[in-house]
């Protein structure tokens, strides 16, 4: 324990002399100083995982001497939610953030420094310093993790039973994996900031760190939307609320910023853009770590009110004023060489517009995430901005996303001539128009849901068509079979096939998503026992209600069968769980499927055994769950390394695909 | 050239337009009043029947829930305040979590029924405990 709280301070009395190192070493220009301070940096990491094993050995041995373990754990907790406890309140998730930190330190140091042409690595070193030096300050003196509880405890206070679910247990990693992540590409960006090198050396080193942090943000904010379905019993995902919004925030600009690099890489465009949108999603993510820990936003999630938000808003300010002050003084050098974008239909302004609709939603999100401050300070009355808002604005700029996604491949880079693109346009065109029967036939007739099916048709025929026409030029080029065609193609250019499968899985999550948004069905029954009532295709039979003695929790549950169509499809048990030392919690009970989710949720009974039934169905929505899935493994495929080649393809290949096109090679 | 660059921010600028007009749009549909208990008295009448969010606590002992009807009622007031004046509430529906827990705070969101005097809640958000929220001393 003492061991934690001295590993904490040494490794701030470390990254201190780490800077004074670094500083030393570039002024004096002595590779001596800097070769200190890499060893330092790696030391830190030791240090700190030193630290970080001392808190969750002490939740597995019900160390309650420590207030944290106290307040989090109790001794009948399960092994698994013991060890999770690191991460189960603020001080531990910062312990936790900080130990990643220093562990991406660790990595970027030792990737580079026995690299003799590593000039940027001590620049790169002192961004990612400073940033953990933050976080060793608050861990030190603001929110101590190791700090004594003031009076002794037989047991603790056990952990919120709603945070005893998988999906609260991998939400705040991921989402710290990904927040961590940005700082090395935006350390990277600062550094070519401040060495003056301002090539896209610095996107091409981290392309790996932003794919990698990007995903996790993903699936962040996916198992908190996963969390909050199972959990808190209200039948969605996502309800715009400040704390989701400020994890969506930054995803939306990283996402932005995935884009726009590759225009960069291509053409050389958008630099200066891009050293803003790092900047943008390195601080948006040190703003929503202020929103949702100032509690300065009043939101479902009441995070307890406590001052290491208003910490976090000084660091925000002192990044923004960085990153702008170093962007600033190199405006004039960024400008030079810009190559300008030369047609109104072409790859790059597609990338464009991509970027102004995503910074646009991000705006959006913002302004009805803060709007409540703003009108409270301007009119002196709270008025807070509900999902109308948000849907109101995002839906058609997400609408215009699905079009740009299906419109991009079919465009060449530079200039496309009108002729190509509607010769590209036929096949996806028509079988879209052959979709909006279909879709009428199904009952979606809503303007809305309209655009957002048949664009998602039109977005998938085009990807698909995507794969076909590659393969098709390697079995004409090489006269290889269809498989190995496709296999070689898709392996080859691993980076294109990789963010069009990306691009298939974000099609999947949207669809689900509209789907849950415009036609969820909820409907609220009194039941007694034996009682059937009919709810769309479903019949649903309340059979029992049970009551069980666990050994952490106790609870009633109610059996319903579940009738689709007349055939019986199994018994769902919605429940009220009664934990020890806690409040009660609903657990819902869910027959996910293909086409829907049947979704049941308990909401009380009576002494003579009647109950109150909320049911809800919920169309499509599980395909956010497989489209995450699908987006996971295109980004793995596409990070996977691969033999370098022009672009990726063969040029013979990548001229065949063009000429089938019809856009003509250049 | 010129006019090809012309296209674009012609373009880039319409979407701007439609976004700020969407943005109107929304804000018209979106958003309302959230006030405390008290505040609400206060403003109720240069307040229009619009939707509005009212924060406070449910008074201990007033939550009235019949499981026939489905129809939840019950009593908020402000937070710290001990002689705040109350508003009736109703609801129709499964109540949440942790309704019957001391002290609980909740948002309603719903419009005034200036008639009857009771405030029809369409939502009832429960302030979830989050993990970062401290148990207090009660020990």
């Amino acid at each position: 324990m003492d061991f934690g709280r001295y590993s904490l301070l040494f490794s701030l009395i470390l990254a201190i002399f780490v800077a004074i190192g670094l500083t030393a070493g570039l002024r004096k220009k002595d590779g001596r100083f800097i070769d200190l301070s890499y060893r330092g940096a790696k030391a830190i990491f030791v240090f700190l995982t030193f630290a970080t094993s001392i808190l969750i050995y002490a939740f597995i041995t019900d160390d309650f001497r420590i207030e944290y373990v106290a307040a989090y754990s109790e001794r009948s907790l399960p092994l698994f939610y013991k060890i999770t406890g690191l991460w189960a309140g603020q001080k531990g998730s910062l312990l936790f953030w900080g130990w990643l930190l220093s562990l991406f330190t660790f990595i970027t140091v030792k990737r580079d420094e026995k690299n003799l042409n590593t000039l940027f690595l001590p620049y790169v070193l002192v961004f990612l310093n400073l940033t953990l030096i933050f976080f060793l300050v608050l861990l030190n003196f603001v929110t101590p993790p190791f700090e004594l509880a003031p009076i002794f405890r037989s047991d603790g206070n056990g952990l919120n039973p709603m945070l005893q679910n998988p999906g609260m247990v991998f939400h705040p990693p991921t989402l710290y994996l990904g927040y961590v992540g940005f700082t090395v590409p935006f350390a990277f960006a600062m550094a070519a900031l401040v060495t003056g090198d301002l090539g896209d050396w610095w996107i091409k080193k981290t392309r790996a760190w932003i794919l990698f942090s990007w995903v996790f943000l993903t699936l962040g904010i996916i198992f908190g939307g996963w969390w909050a379905y199972k959990e808190l019993g209200w039948g969605g995902v996502w309800a715009w609320d400040p704390v989701e919004n400020s994890s969506f925030m930054p995803w939306l600009t990283a996402t932005a910023f995935l884009h726009s690099i590759i225009i960069q890489e291509k053409r050389g465009m958008l630099k200066i853009w891009n050293l803003v949108l790092i900047l943008l999603t390195f601080s948006l993510c040190i703003f929503g770590t202020f929103i949702t820990r100032s509690g300065i936003i009043s939101s479902v999630h009441a995070f307890g009110q406590s001052p290491v938000g208003f910490v976090f808003l000084g660091f925000l300010f002192v990044t923004l004023a960085t990153g702008i002050y170093l962007i600033w003084t190199r405006y004039d050098q960024l400008k030079e060489k810009n190559p300008r974008i030369e047609a109104f239909l072409s790859r790059e302004s597609t990338f464009l517009y991509n970027n102004i609709i995503l910074v646009g939603i991000c705006f959006a999100t913002f302004w009805g995430t803060i709007f409540p401050l703003i009108s409270e300070a301007v009119k002196g009355v709270k008025i807070s901005v509900g999902p109308p808002f948000f849907n109101t604005i995002n839906s058609p700029l997400f609408l215009l996303l699905l079009l740009l996604m299906a419109l991009s491949p079919l465009l060449g880079w530079r200039k496309t001539s009108p002729k190509g693109i509607l010769k590209n346009l036929v096949v996806p065109v028509s079988l879209t128009t052959v979709s909006l029967p279909l879709l009428y036939i199904s009952g979606i007739r809503e303007f809305m849901p309209v655009f957002f099916y048949s664009l998602s048709v039109f977005v998938i025929v085009t990807l698909m068509r995507e794969f076909y026409l590659g393969t098709k030029a390697g079995v004409k080029n090489h006269g290889r079979g269809w498989l190995a065609s496709f296999r070689r193609l898709v392996s080859i250019n691993r980076r294109r096939y990789g963010g069009f499968i990306v691009h298939i899985g974000m099609v999947f999550i949207v669809l689900g998503l509209a789907s849950y948004g415009y036609y969820q069905y909820k409907e609220d029954f009194g039941l007694v026992k034996g009682q059937e009532v009919t709810v769309k295709n479903y019949r649903l039979k309340y059979v029992d209600l049970t009551n069980l003695d666990r050994w952490n929790y106790e609870s009633v549950g109610s059996l319903i069968e579940v009738y689709k169509s007349g055939e019986f499809k199994g018994t769902l048990k919605p429940e009220k769980r009664f934990y020890k030392k806690q409040e009660p919690t609903t657990e819902v009970a869910i027959m996910s499927g293909i086409s829907e989710d049947l979704y049941l949720i308990l909401g009380g009974w009576n002494g003579d055994g009647s109950i109150t039934l909320t049911v809800v169905i919920n169309p499509l929505l599980s395909w956010i769950w497989t489209g995450t899935g699908v987006v996971v493994f295109g980004i793995v495929w596409a990070v996977l390394p691969t033999r370098r080649r022009e672009d990726g393809i063969d040029v013979i290949e990548k001229e065949v695909i063009m000429r089938l096109k019809g856009i003509g090679a250049e | 050239m010129r006019g090809r660059q012309a296209t674009i921010v012609f373009s880039v600028l319409l979407i701007l337009l439609a976004f700020i007009y969407l943005g109107f749009l929304g804000m018209k549909e979106g958003s309302m009043y959230y006030l405390e208990v008290s505040e609400f008295f206060a403003r109720l009448d240069d307040m229009g029947d619009g939707k509005v969010r009212v924060n406070g606590r449910i008074i201990p002992g007033s939550l009235n829930y019949n499981t026939d009807t489905l129809n939840l009622s019950f009593d908020l007031k402000d937070k710290d305040l001990e002689d705040a004046p109350r508003l009736n509430v109703v609801y129709r529906g499964s109540p949440p979590d942790m309704l019957e827990q001391e002290g609980v705070t909740l948002v309603a969101e719903g419009s005034y029924n200036r008639e009857k005097g009771v405030f029809e809640a369409k939502k009832l958000l429960v302030k979830c405990p989050s993990k970062y929220e401290k148990k207090g001393d009660e020990v």
